[in-house]
């Protein structure tokens, strides 16, 4: 190529760059944007963080104080301290798996939610809807919105034992919306009366490294009391461990001191209750098999899974 | 968020949604996806919003965004998009307009790009970034951009409705 072309082609080069200039910004013109959807962003920012924060919590696990700040359940009114044990019921006793009501079609989740301690499921969606309720009608600017109820899937409904950092017994009431991120919700109630809510989103995809099993960072108040009380739980303890399982986990159990339950898995989720009755200084014991029924996950190989309390 | 950093974070988004909107839809080439891709970026900038607005361009913190939010579409969801022969619908066209023809080419050959690729060549010739500028918000070199710009260039010189506007000046100039 001589001088000349040279020159030429450099030229075509610039004036390529230049169309190519003229035509991104024409074919960026051609759409109308629709107005800045300012609360969605701020509704998706805001669920971003606390998500972000979970995240950082399980991480920081030996941070055993950082929950209860960090999920912020409502303060309550505490009732006093001597609230009733779990009332043992047939589904309430160690090992037992969820027991689920009969199936009328107009409420699939009826089937599929785990109910404890005589917890009915009608109970457990009204708790549901009053803990969605209260956050709808209060003003609270760092709150995300949140679905309404009817786009949440009760998932587990079980006695809350108090302690020192929550106040009375309650009820817990586990719910997840059937949304792109799989959100789900917390609620602690007392008689009927929401006291907390926390809401969180499957964050199991990020963690590259992640085992076959995956305790939600966001559910050990499930399973733990606080450690303000450690050392002196409240017996008996109704707990129950939540997670995500990989499709190659057909099994998954659990053992907690004296008490053991086999999970419930389904569509990559799993829930395992149980009721302890000793005072335990180790976090649950998880193990999950495959389908042949070998072993493909232990807790205690995890690094993520902080064994102590 | 204190109001005052709120108050920051909506005129923020008041005033430079639909720019990016814009870049998004250049990326993406679907306008549903380019929104909700905007949306995903600014709810990532508002839950850091504290230290974004304190960068001197809280903008590249946002476009950053948005080319890896778009590069987790493709990566995690495994998006497939196919080429249709017909360019996408588009609002407020001047059916009358001598490029027309182009304009519906350049999505289709920029969809012919890989991610990168493409995100380089948008952020070069639509936001106007420096090489420098798109190598940090890429986090690559300023070597790699070059190369990247380069064989994003060429492909697109290469593509039917674009092959014409070839360096050689073989085709013809609009």
């Amino acid at each position: 190529m001589n001088d000349d072309e040279k020159r030429q082609t450099a030229h075509g080069e610039r004036d390529f760059e230049e169309e190519l200039r003229e035509l991104l910004a024409e074919d960026a013109y051609t759409i109308r944007p629709s107005a800045a959807p300012y609360p969605q962003i701020r509704r998706r920012g805001a669920l971003e963080r606390r998500r972000r924060v979970a995240v950082a919590g399980a991480a920081l696990a030996t941070l055993a104080a950082v929950p209860a700040a960090v999920y912020g359940l409502g303060a309550g009114s505490a009732q006093g301290g001597t609230a009733a044990a779990p009332a043992p019921s047939s589904s309430a006793s160690a090992s037992a798996s969820p027991k689920a009501s009969p199936a009328p079609s107009a409420e699939p989740d009826r089937a599929t939610a785990a109910l404890y301690d005589g917890i009915t499921y009608r109970q457990a969606r009204e708790g549901l809807e009053n803990c969605l309720d209260s956050e709808f009608t209060r003003d609270r600017p760092g709150r995300p919105g949140l679905a309404p109820p009817d786009a949440y899937a009760i998932v587990l409904a079980m006695r809350s034992t108090g302690d020192s950092n929550t106040g009375g017994d309650g009820v817990f009431v586990v719910a997840e919306a059937d949304d792109e991120d799989r959100s789900s919700l917390i609620c602690r109630l007392e008689d009927g009366v929401t006291q907390g809510i926390t809401g969180f989103t499957d964050e199991s995809d990020e963690i590259a490294d992640a085992g076959a099993v995956l305790v939600n960072p966001n559910s050990n108040r499930l399973f733990k009391q606080t450690i303000l009380d450690s050392g002196r739980w409240r017996l008996p303890f109704r707990w129950a461990v939540i997670g995500t399982a990989k499709p190659s986990v057909a099994r998954v159990t659990v053992s907690y001191g004296d008490s053991g339950a086999e999970a419930t898995v389904r569509d990559g989720r799993f829930i395992a209750s149980g009721v302890l009755n000793e005072q335990v200084t180790r976090a649950p014991h998880i193990k999950g098999y495959d389908a042949g029924g070998k072993l493909v996950y232990d807790s205690d190989g995890d690094k993520y899974w902080d064994q102590g309390l | 968020m204190q109001a005052e950093l709120e108050a920051q974070f909506q005129e923020f988004v008041r005033a430079r949604w639909s720019h990016l909107v814009r870049t998004a839809y250049l990326l993406t080439g679907d306008a549903h996806h380019a929104e909700d891709l905007t949306q995903t970026a600014l709810a990532k900038a508002y839950r850091s919003w504290r230290r974004v607005s304190r960068a001197d361009s809280p903008e590249a913190y946002v476009r950053r965004m948005l080319v890896s939010c778009n590069s987790d579409r493709f990566r995690k969801r495994r998006v497939s998009e196919s080429l249709t022969d017909a360019p996408p619908e588009r609002a407020g066209r001047d059916e009358g307009y001598a490029g027309v023809d182009e304009r519906g080419a350049l999505l289709g050959a920029l969809a012919q790009l890989p991610p990168k690729q493409r995100a380089v060549v948008v952020m070069r010739y639509w936001e106007d970034l420096s090489e420098t500028e798109v190598a940090e918000l890429l986090g690559c070199s300023v070597g790699t951009v070059k190369s990247q710009a380069s064989k994003g260039l060429a492909k697109l010189r290469t593509y039917p409705g674009l092959a014409r506007r070839t360096p050689s000046g073989q085709g013809g100039n609009r």
